[in-house]
């Protein structure tokens, strides 16, 4: 390749002198052919001599070829196409985890009556998989209280979703743990209202409810604080760093300085 | 079983968005619970498309949020009972914040949203005053008064009976004809009448930072959530607020 450019350089192009060939310090050349004159351009630039192979290996001697049997390749199929792109490291991570469960090589892990059964043996065919998993999903959502109801508004419908709030209260303060969780905002006993402000429990409000809910049932009453979120609209492009003028709702806001 | 219910809703993800609590007793890293996913109501092809649009939003996110809290609404007047060793305590729920975004707080309120008499969603500041010096001693909405009028309207619109009426009280706070679901709950539509003052913003979402906050330094406050509750913010952090600045005043 190098040769025949050489070559085709000898047949092609005579080299230019004058002010323009002095002033750009490099050698000019006129040529015979525009096709050769630009290859000869982009060849200067060098861009394929400097390219190196894409992968840089990881180690001197890299272990190729380790997924030699079948099951073994069928495994890396999968991890290199599933979704479209593949799994990400920290998904074969996982991966990994699970296989060592599913080979019964795990450190540790328990043995139950299934533990030499295959897949074939609960599953026939991957929609008696499916239906599984989907009935799993289904029994868990309604142990968990989920209900749906369709909304009519203005002749149009919505079918929400929800779950009663009081019990999912009740599932936090079941399932954390004694150490984890503050009956009063002082430990023991309310707290008085004081500059101290390390969790929302400090509030003025929280304690304010807590010293009416005193005098009203004795020492035995405690509040439980609620934080609710909720956000149907994105966030600013912004990202809250800059001010505005709110001329369209009819405000101004005036920066103050600090 | 534990499944990740996120999980079983992820592909309604685009019409859904959700609704989750938190109970700040407990100690350490904030858990957010779902408690209920609230569908996207987007605009028609109608007569009064955005007005619609709006009624709709407040009437689907109000009737959610009752699903909901419909139990809770409840044991915050009554409290329950908890053993707790050989104690049995009396624990009454209380909703300490709101957060959402400006938006999201009209509705939350079911107040017009957009441009309307009265954007202030704490006074009632007018519109064409808001900039000015006088916008200082315009009065707080007061909770009692404005759930009053909402029912009354709400009422109004159910039995599809005089317009001009339910007109009139949504003129005059600019309320939708929708009676806020928090307004039932012990604290905020009772004494002490805490509704108005239950909303924060996620600090993200305030455009308008350098105006609010003044950069004296907020050591603590934010521990163990990422939001300002704004309205005790100014004893939190002893802010300074512009006086002729309608959102500053709806945020004292």
């Amino acid at each position: 390749m190098e040769a025949d450019l050489r070559a085709l350089y000898e047949m092609n192009r005579t080299e230019v002198s004058g002010d323009d060939a002095a002033d750009s310090g490099r050698q000019q050349f006129k040529y015979a052919a525009v096709s050769t004159h630009i290859r000869a351009l982009y060849e200067e630039m060098q861009d394929v001599q400097r390219a190196m192979p894409l992968a840089v290996l990881r180690r001197k001697r890299p272990h190729t070829g380790r997924c030699n049997f079948y099951r073994l390749r069928a495994l890396q199929q999968f991890v290199l196409e599933v979704g479209g792109a593949g799994l990400t490291l920290a998904e074969q991570d996982r991966l990994f985890d699970f296989l060592d469960v599913w080979d019964r090589t795990k450190p540790g892990m328990p043995k139950d009556a299934g533990h030499f059964k295959t897949l074939r043996d609960s599953f026939d065919s991957a929609s008696a998989f499916q239906s599984a998993l989907a009935d799993d999903l289904d029994v868990a959502v309604n142990e968990a209280g989920w209900k749906k109801v369709v909304l009519t508004e203005s002749g149009v419908d919505f079918e929400t979703y929800f779950r009663s709030v009081i019990e999912v209260v009740h599932n936090v303060i079941t399932r954390t743990d004694a150490g984890k969780f503050r009956w009063w905002s002082g430990g023991s006993a309310p707290a008085p209202i004081d500059e101290r402000r390390e969790t929302p429990m400090d509030g003025e409000v929280f304690k304010m409810f807590e010293s009416t809910m005193t005098e009203e049932h004795g020492e035995d009453a405690c509040v439980l604080g609620l934080h609710v979120y909720s956000d149907s609209s994105q966030l600013s492009s912004s990202g809250g760093t800059f001010s505005f003028s709110c001329s369209s709702a009819g405000e101004s806001c005036c920066p103050l300085s600090e | 079983m534990l499944v990740p219910f996120d999980v079983c809703f992820a592909s309604l993800s685009a019409q859904l968005y959700p609704v989750r609590v938190r109970v700040v007793n407990v100690i350490g890293q904030a858990q957010w619970v779902t408690a209920a996913y609230v569908p996207i109501v987007r605009r028609l092809k109608e007569r009064s498309a955005d007005a619609r649009a709006r009624l709709r939003r407040s009437g689907v996110l109000q009737r959610t949020l009752y699903a909901a809290f419909r139990e809770y609404i409840a044991f915050s007047h009554l409290g329950f009972a908890f053993k707790l060793g050989t104690r049995t305590l009396k624990v009454c729920p209380r909703t300490l914040l709101y957060l959402c975004d400006r938006p999201e707080e009209r509705a939350v309120f079911c107040q017009i949203g957009g441009q309307c008499e009265y954007p202030c969603s704490v006074c009632t500041v007018r519109v064409g005053v808001s900039g000015a010096a006088t916008a200082v001693n315009s009065q707080e909405r007061k909770a009692i008064d404005v759930l009053e009028d909402q029912v009354e309207a709400m009422e109004l619109v159910r039995s599809s009976r005089r317009r001009s009426r339910r007109v009139t009280l949504e003129e005059g706070a600019s309320n939708s004809s929708y009676a806020p679901v928090f307004g039932a709950t012990a604290g905020l539509g009772t004494d002490p009448h805490l509704l108005f003052h239950m909303v924060g913003f996620g600090i993200l979402h305030v455009r308008l930072v350098r105006c609010i906050i003044v950069g004296r330094g907020a050591p603590g406050v934010s521990k163990g959530t990422n939001c300002y509750q704004f309205d005790t913010m100014k004893n939190f952090l002893g802010l300074q607020f512009s006086p002729s600045c309608s959102i500053c005043r709806s945020l004292r």
